[in-house]
């Protein structure tokens, strides 16, 4: 058999034309373009507040398929409860032991999830871990693989040190619903001064989910997954404040006024909340204080 | 389980058709005995501070009669500082395997494949067992011969990593001509096109990272990406002429620290011109955000499935190989050199090469380089020079401050003498010094090596920071080395004590930093 040699060479450029030429359609979830719109109020407090206690926020790394989660939350909840209104928490559904399979009503799997576990420490963590405040410590990345998330035995201890850490910033939100939308306030006082840049998230987590949940030797069937995160509002960063100042003198607050919908994941929107936190950005993103809304 | 079967199935062909064929074999071993130096900061990892020891073999065989070849490769890590020469690598198992058959002017080869197109810009698959660097692709390669002047190949498969494979997966195509223009000139032109198509899990990573930069940042990353060469070598009489143009469509890029939607371009060329008594030689590179690898994920040398050819020559002296520069995948740079034999005793030899940075425009590489050998004494080889280098060690050694590591401007003059005893004894000495101030300061090596051929080679040399940069180094140390090589037939049995500094090892414009090493080494190579 012999070939062509024109006709192989036309044949490779037609190739390689064609493939050029082709136009790929966005990888899913990519966020191109702002999810939520904002404006904001600065001015300066006639009377600086007493500051708040320190709220910490924990994001809980867990999965349907984790024989081991339900212990986890199970020990989230019992430090919550040692420490009434002090500590909030969101449940991230990241892909690690959380592949979505009948007889699984609903997939807890979101960008989002995996954006944060990937954003705070590039690995998706074993689980049940949780980061606490967004600290990184030096034996979490032996123990989960990831240095922002702490292995379940370091929980408590990691907390308590928080508690005891005064905040510099008071968080007050509110929340309101108006012409199919959301209005959400969020009122940073601050009662020391911050030479830090920081940001502002909005998680929309939910609660009372009912759905199977593997668990240490055997399949619960209606297990109640709480503080699901569903959403994340603002970009992974955050949204930065006051980036134009570079030291947030005492007594300064600024109001920012977000305007978002329910986002589609929710199922129940009577259980949806919205959690948030301000935090550092760059190498540091350490959450400064948090506050926990129910949405109307 | 699979690839057992797979060289058992080898095995039991080889014995088939052992009589028609050839065996063939190669071992390579080495092993370190690491010795704790805090001195010279040989020490605070796992190999120094408790492992002491380690190694690593490859023993390939190769089969090969009527158009079939297999070649199978076992590779074997014990507390190995090959990877990573701060921590050790443990793994064995087949590192490479291929079936190959050549039948009616087409070749079939499935496994592990070596390949390149072109000079390797847009694709090379290659070894380098000094850095660990193994990117076979894993797959299939086609190799069709059209007529005398045409072949044309193609192929797919995962890029290497170390015995699994990235997820990735990468196709090419390539067409070589090689056609006589009249009686003097002879043209070898190609083309090749290669696409790299990234996983699922990879393009997670990639939206992830994204979607944490500012929105102004943010873009639609792709999964394929495409990149085409064409290249040609003319000889015509003394002249030889080499030109390679490449490019890359966009695709998501490691850029400091943030990803960005980059595409890139690479034009190479080398020129030469080379009578009886006197040569010329040009070589000149543009290269732009021109780096493939399997995903932006991979760093250093994870997931690179091309190679960039450097415009910098490689010395093979100690000191000066010091500050070798890698390929950057911005930069634009050249080289001309000169060579003058005007008789069999005398050849004198001078270059100049400059490389600045595509992105900041900053100096990266300067060189004037200059040396000459002389033969005119009988038993006796002279051969001597100097270099004067710039190299910008904030950019090639990606450190941090700039203040801390400036350019480094240094002289280097260095001489060899090689006295032959007699046919089979021969003395060669070596004297170098570099003049700096900057990085660790001025250094002086000497080297002793006695020959007795083909069987034994003994070397002493001690590298020795004579004039130490206080802000780099506390005092100044000595970097022994004692060497001894015996070979038997086949075999070749290396044994060296060594202290090394730590510096940036390269090879083929490829580097990578090294710590310091102290310690023993024992080696073996063996052919068969």
């Amino acid at each position: 058999m012999t070939f062509n040699p024109k006709i192989i060479l036309g044949t490779l450029l037609i190739a390689i034309l064609f493939f050029a030429c082709i136009k790929e359609q966005k990888p899913a979830g990519i966020i191109l373009s702002p999810t939520i719109t904002f404006t904001d109020s600065i001015y300066t407090a006639s009377q600086i507040p007493s500051a708040q206690a320190r709220v910490v926020l924990v994001e809980e790394a867990t999965g349907v398929h984790c024989v081991n989660c339900p212990a986890g939350a199970a020990m989230l909840r019992g430090i919550k409860a040692a420490y009434p209104n002090r500590i909030l928490s969101a449940a991230v559904y990241s892909p690690f032991l959380n592949y979505f399979v009948a007889p699984s009503k609903y997939d807890f799997n979101t960008q989002d999830a995996l954006d944060l576990v990937t954003f705070l420490g590039n690995v998706d963590p074993s689980k049940p871990s949780a980061a606490i405040n967004r600290t990184p410590a030096p034996n979490n990345q032996n123990n989960t693989g990831n240095s922002y998330f702490y292995d379940r035995n370091d929980w408590n201890t990691s907390i308590a040190n928080f508690l005891n850490t005064p905040t510099p910033v008071n968080l007050e939100v509110s929340a309101e619903f108006i012409n199919n939308a959301y209005k959400l306030n969020a009122k940073t006082t601050f009662t020391e001064n911050v030479s830090s840049d920081l940001a502002i998230s909005l998680f929309v987590i939910e609660d009372g989910i009912i759905d199977i949940q593997d668990s240490t030797g055997v399949e619960i069937e209606d297990y109640e997954h709480e503080h699901v995160l569903r959403k994340i509002l603002t970009p992974i960063s955050g949204l930065n404040i006051l980036e134009t100042t570079p030291i947030k003198t005492k007594g300064t607050v600024l109001e920012r006024t977000f305007y978002f919908e329910m986002p589609s994941k929710v199922l129940n929107k009577s259980n949806a909340k919205v959690l948030c936190f301000i935090h550092k950005v760059g190498s540091d993103k350490e959450v400064l204080q948090v506050a926990e809304i129910d949405l109307p | 389980m699979k690839k057992l079967l797979l060289i058992c199935v080898l095995f039991s062909s080889i014995n088939t058709f052992a009589q028609q064929g050839n065996l063939s074999g190669d071992l390579m071993m080495s092993m370190n005995f690491f010795q704790r130096d805090t001195n010279i900061k040989a020490s605070g990892n796992p190999l120094y501070d408790n492992l002491l020891s380690g190694g690593e073999g490859w023993l390939g065989l190769r089969y090969s009669g009527n158009g079939f070849t297999g070649t199978v490769r076992f590779d074997g890590f014990n507390n190995s500082n090959l990877q990573k020469p701060t921590s050790a690598l443990t793994a064995a198992g087949i590192g490479m395997f291929s079936l190959s058959k050549e039948y009616k002017n087409m070749t079939i080869t499935a496994g592990h494949i070596y390949d390149q197109i072109g000079s390797g810009i847009i694709f090379r698959a290659y070894e380098d067992r000094g850095l660990l660097i193994d990117n076979a692709l894993f797959g299939m390669h086609l190799k069709y011969k059209i007529n005398n002047n045409l072949t044309a190949k193609g192929f797919t498969g995962q890029t290497k990593k170390l015995f699994e494979r990235y997820n990735p997966v990468i196709k090419g195509a390539n067409i070589e001509g090689d056609l006589d223009l009249g009686q003097k000139a002879h043209i070898t032109p190609g083309i090749g096109v290669v696409n790299r198509t990234m996983d699922q899990a990879s393009m997670d990573y990639v939206v992830a990272t994204i979607n944490a930069m500012p929105l102004a940042d943010r873009f639609a990353p792709t999964y394929n990406n495409l990149a085409a060469t064409f290249y040609n070598t003319l000889n015509y009489g003394d002249f030889s002429w080499y030109v390679e143009a490449a490019t890359k469509s966009k695709e998501a890029m490691l850029y400091n620290t943030n990803f960005k939607n980059l595409a890139g371009t690479v034009l190479y060329s080398t020129v030469g011109f080379a009578k009886a008594k006197w040569g010329l030689n040009a070589s000149f590179k543009h290269s732009e955000n021109f780096e493939l690898r399997t995903s932006p994920k991979e760093i250093l040398l994870q997931g690179i499935y091309n190679w960039q050819p450097i415009i910098a020559q490689i010395r093979p002296q100690r000191l000066i190989a010091r500050y070798t520069p890698p390929s950057q995948f911005s930069e634009s740079g050249g080289s001309i050199s000169g060579l003058l034999s005007p008789n069999e005793n005398i050849s004198i030899n001078a270059s100049y090469t400059k490389i600045n940075s595509l992105d900041t425009g900053a100096t990266l590489f300067r060189e004037v380089f200059a040396e000459a050998e002389i033969r005119s004494v009988p038993n006796f080889i002279f051969h001597f020079g100097a270099q004067y280098l710039l190299y910008n060690q904030f950019i090639y050694q990606q450190k941090t401050n700039k203040e801390l590591y400036p350019d480094v401007n240094a002289i280097t003059p260095f001489m060899e003498i090689i006295y032959k005893i007699n046919n089979k004894k021969s003395i060669r000495s070596e004297l170098q010094y570099m003049n700096t101030k900057q990085d660790y300061g001025s250094w002086a090596f000497a080297l002793l090596e006695f020959n007795i051929a083909p069987k034994w080679s003994f070397a002493v040399s001690d590298m020795y920071n004579i004039k130490p940069n206080k802000k780099q180094v506390s005092k100044a140390h000595h970097y022994p080395n004692i060497f001894i090589a015996r070979s038997v037939g086949p075999h070749r049995f290396t044994a060296q004590y060594v202290k090394q500094v730590d510096g940036i090892n390269c090879t083929g414009g490829v580097c990578r930093y090294e710590p310091a090493f102290s310690g023993f080494k024992l080696g073996i190579i063996s052919t068969f």
